[in-house]
């Protein structure tokens, strides 16, 4: 199926110079420490955690709705630290899921309400199913599916997963449009 | 923000950002921190928060009326322990909750469940039957499994230094009642 | 399931594989020597290398297999299945030097963050080193698997000595089952042309090689189960100190039924492999070596070489109603594409529930240009487009109109068509030849779901 437009109340959303799209009702906290490389989408209810560790999203995401996006941290036996939190380009991270990784890589799929524990690493090319828990410290290769709880592999991810995702993630970006008025393009 | 019933008790030593949600009559003991966005809401009666208690973004702890409580009826008052850790969206209705207990990110508690103490309600739980859970129980996956751990999982002093030394750096306070020491970064 | 996970299996657009399966264009593949589309059933798979999923190192083949295809540094959690973690502690030791002071030394102990088992539930020690430290426990069966496996590879030996011997003795039981059904005599007669009627098997050969292979104890039926204990019955269950079905079949080898038997599992290798075409045997995909890598050496898929189909939502489709729907078809590849459509003929296996009318005309599909795309100017150009058969066109999609007639009054409405494009060929010309690449059409049968038909009232 082709993607239908979504539309978003255009005065919620600031589009910055580098066309990055970021709802106004998201909570970005410590904005200072978060890099949003350019044309992603940041929606409504989010929530991402700048203050406690450098946050680096790439270029063509999508955070949707409701998800939390979490430096993790780490007890050493001196204190505690939190950890930078990298996503790549063209992730697509669905509603209410919270990331608590400490690297998402690139063209990865996050599906609803999933729980990505501490320290988590995703490569590129993987995808995560709608509701699953990957406890903390889990790796998920390329071309694998996680999906349950505790998150497990279960299935593989076809060859062109890249260009599914380069596509889904820019056709997104076309097809999230403004309504109404405010400043838009 | 500011209800007109609340009476909020913070007390020194106490980090509640002010972006977090308190209504009601609500007591925060020292060395407690409340992330931004986290709800604490005390509905059918008061919420006493103890020492060194962690309350992530998003969690949710409310005290509510039973369902089928008469208008008139006593009102019941939630009593929170020491060294506990609500997690991101964690959803928190229970009353009596005792020390080092964590709730993880999205896990949900009844107002019925005691949590004694050490218990971890794994991420995505749910409990709602009305049970006393006995010391350092662990329930996770995705049917709630249950087993006893040997310790209780460890306090989370050291992220606790961290975080109130961080977070005053990002966010604005809400001050402590009594202004006996003065809130020091 | 939104976005591309759920795409891959999704049955709205499908090809029709060589091996007449049908399948979604993301999981098919294409030969680029015999012009035909392979799906996963109809190549071969090859295993490139083993490899952890989460320590994510690679061994060869012949390691792996030695290893019995689990990793030697990464564990399972028997409990729950999540990969368990090293932790460190440290504990007060004794000074050899000094019985009376005690000096702190480094233990490690493997530990699952997820259901918080740890190796000293089940009163494993701690071992001073992190890793390589963890023995396996000792199957209780090992030595009886070691005879069975030996005994299996005499016979197999011998199989394979006797299949070279004799090949066309086998040749003639073949024969000879056929001929038991042969109803017009012909097998029997080409058996006599070839001489092989003859007596049964012969039976001196076998004696001989027998003389080899020792009788191995044959396995002992099991007819009597110990009674239940006593307490079983007088005692209450205690659930958490049981394992339940799941943890012991991970355990296949032990299966205990009590928690503190559990032990920490070695993680299961996952594999890379590559992919050839079962015809010409030439590579359809091959990964890079690491595991790490998203890049392939050979990626011939069908995605990069075919034109994309996408169904745009259709509005209502009516019981006998000719309906205007809109197909998009993307060009993958970096040359114009020409693309015509032919009625489907005959039948092979689809479900056809709808009359499509397919554009007579020749369309020409814009080649991608992957630059412009990331920097949104679309470069345009005049293809003079006929709008009663063009929709839209954007950069390399283009959207196209059919006409369809549902011909049920309930149901999904699928339509069936043959795509033919144009294929220029650089894989058959070497660069030395200096030819005009070969042009190529192809013809791919595709059919198409356009969901349900909407109900006449």
């Amino acid at each position: 199926m082709e993607l239908v437009d979504t539309f978003y109340n255009n005065p919620e959303y600031i589009e910055t110079a580098s066309g990055n799209k970021v709802s106004r009702s998201s909570v970005l906290c410590g904005s200072q420490n978060i890099v949003i490389s350019g044309k992603s989408i940041i929606m409504t209810d989010c929530v991402i955690r700048g203050d406690l560790a450098n946050v680096r999203i790439g270029r063509h995401s999508v955070i949707s709705r409701k998800a939390v996006i979490r430096p993790p941290f780490k007890k050493f036996a001196k204190g505690v630290a939190f950890f930078p939190l990298h996503v790549g380009d063209h992730v697509f991270i669905d509603e209410g899921s919270i990331v608590n990784a400490a690297q998402v890589g690139s063209y990865v799929h996050i599906g609803k309400n999933c729980v990505i524990g501490r320290r988590c690493v995703l490569k590129d090319c993987c995808a995560i199913a709608d509701n699953t828990v990957l406890p903390p410290e889990t790796v998920v290769p390329p071309f694998t599916v996680f999906s349950g709880s505790p998150g497990q592999f279960t299935s593989e991810l076809p060859e062109c997963t890249q260009d599914l995702m380069i596509d889904f993630t820019m056709s997104y970006y076309q097809h999230f449009k403004p309504v109404g008025k405010g400043k838009g393009k | 923000m500011a209800n007109q019933k609340s009476s909020i008790k913070i007390a020194p030593g106490a980090v509640v950002c002010d972006e977090s949600e308190l209504h009601g009559d609500i007591t925060i003991g020292t060395r407690t921190v409340i992330h931004p966005k986290a709800r604490i809401i005390a509905d059918a009666g008061p919420i006493i928060i103890g020492e060194n208690n962690i309350f992530e973004e998003l969690c949710c702890v409310i005290n509510k009326a039973p369902e089928n409580s008469t208008p008139g009826s006593t009102q019941a008052v939630m009593i929170i322990g020491n060294n506990n850790v609500f997690e991101v969206g964690c959803n928190v209705e229970a009353v009596k909750i005792g020390d080092n207990n964590i709730v993880e990110a999205k896990a949900s508690v009844g107002r019925e469940v005691n949590l004694t103490s050490g218990c971890i309600i794994g991420a995505a739980c749910s409990v709602t039957c009305s049970e006393e859970l006995s010391d350092n129980a662990v329930i996770y996956g995705a049917n709630c499994e249950r087993r006893i751990q040997k310790e209780r999982p460890p306090a989370q002093t050291l992220q606790i230094d961290f975080l109130t030394k961080i977070l005053p750096n990002y966010h604005y306070l809400r001050k402590p009642a009594k202004q006996s020491t003065p809130q020091k970064s | 399931m939104a976005g591309t996970l759920s795409l891959p299996d999704s049955e709205v657009v499908q090809y029709l594989c060589a091996c007449k399966k049908w399948n979604s264009i993301y999981r098919l593949y294409i030969c680029r020597r015999c012009f035909k589309i392979r799906c996963g059933d109809c190549v071969l798979h090859e295993v490139d290398s083993p490899y952890c999923p989460n320590c994510l190192e690679n061994m060869p083949s012949a390691e792996a297999k030695l290893k019995k295809n689990r990793c030697t540094n990464c564990f399972d959690c028997p409990s729950c299945g999540h990969t368990l973690t090293t932790r460190a502690t440290s504990q007060m030791i004794p000074n050899p030097d000094d019985p009376g002071k005690s000096t702190p030394k480094k233990m490690y102990y493997l530990a699952c963050g997820f259901c918080r088992w740890t190796t000293r539930d089940v009163a494993i020690p701690d071992k001073p080193i992190a890793s390589g430290a963890w023995e396996d426990m000792e199957n209780p069966d090992a030595a009886r698997i070691s005879t069975l496996l030996e005994h299996y590879q005499l016979l197999a030996q011998k199989e394979k000595v006797e299949k070279e011997r004799k090949k066309y003795s086998r040749r003639r039981s073949h024969l000879m089952y056929a001929a038991s059904m042969d109803k017009y005599g012909l097998v029997s007669v080409a058996a006599k042309r070839k001489g092989l009627i003859s007596a049964g098997p012969n039976p001196t050969i076998k004696e001989n090689e027998e003389i080899n292979i020792k009788t191995i104890k044959e396995a002992v039926t099991v007819e009597e189960f110990p009674p239940l204990p006593d307490e079983i019955f007088t005692e209450p269950i205690q659930l958490t100190k049981k394992t339940s079905i799941s943890q012991r079949l991970a355990m296949s080898e032990f299966q205990p039924s009590e928690a503190v038997e559990l032990y920490p599992r070695r993680k299961h290798l996952l594999i890379r492999r590559s992919l050839r075409c079962k015809e010409c045997e030439h590579n359809l995909s091959k990964p890079e070596f690491n595991p790490l890598s998203i890049k392939f050496k050979i990626q011939l898929i069908a995605l990069l070489y075919i034109p994309e189909i996408r169904v745009v939502p259709p509005g209502e489709l009516k019981y006998k109603k000719d309906t205007k729907i809109v197909l998009t078809f993307s060009n993958p590849v970096n040359t114009n594409t020409k693309i015509q459509f032919i009625q489907a003929e005959g039948n092979e296996g689809e479900k056809v529930t709808a009359k499509i009318e397919l554009p007579k005309k020749e369309l020409v599909l814009a080649h991608r240009d992957v630059p412009a795309m990331y920097a949104d100017m679309p470069a345009q150009q005049d293809f003079k487009d006929d709008s009663s058969v063009v929709s839209f066109r954007k950069a390399n999609k283009l959207g196209i109109i059919f006409k369809v007639t549902p011909l049920v009054q309930e149901g999904d409405v699928k339509v069936c068509f043959v795509l033919k494009h144009d294929y220029l060929n650089t894989a058959a010309t070497l660069p030395s030849e200096n030819e005009e690449p070969e042009i190529v059409w192809l013809e791919h049968r595709v059919t198409v779901n356009l969901g349900p038909v909407t109900s006449s009232k």
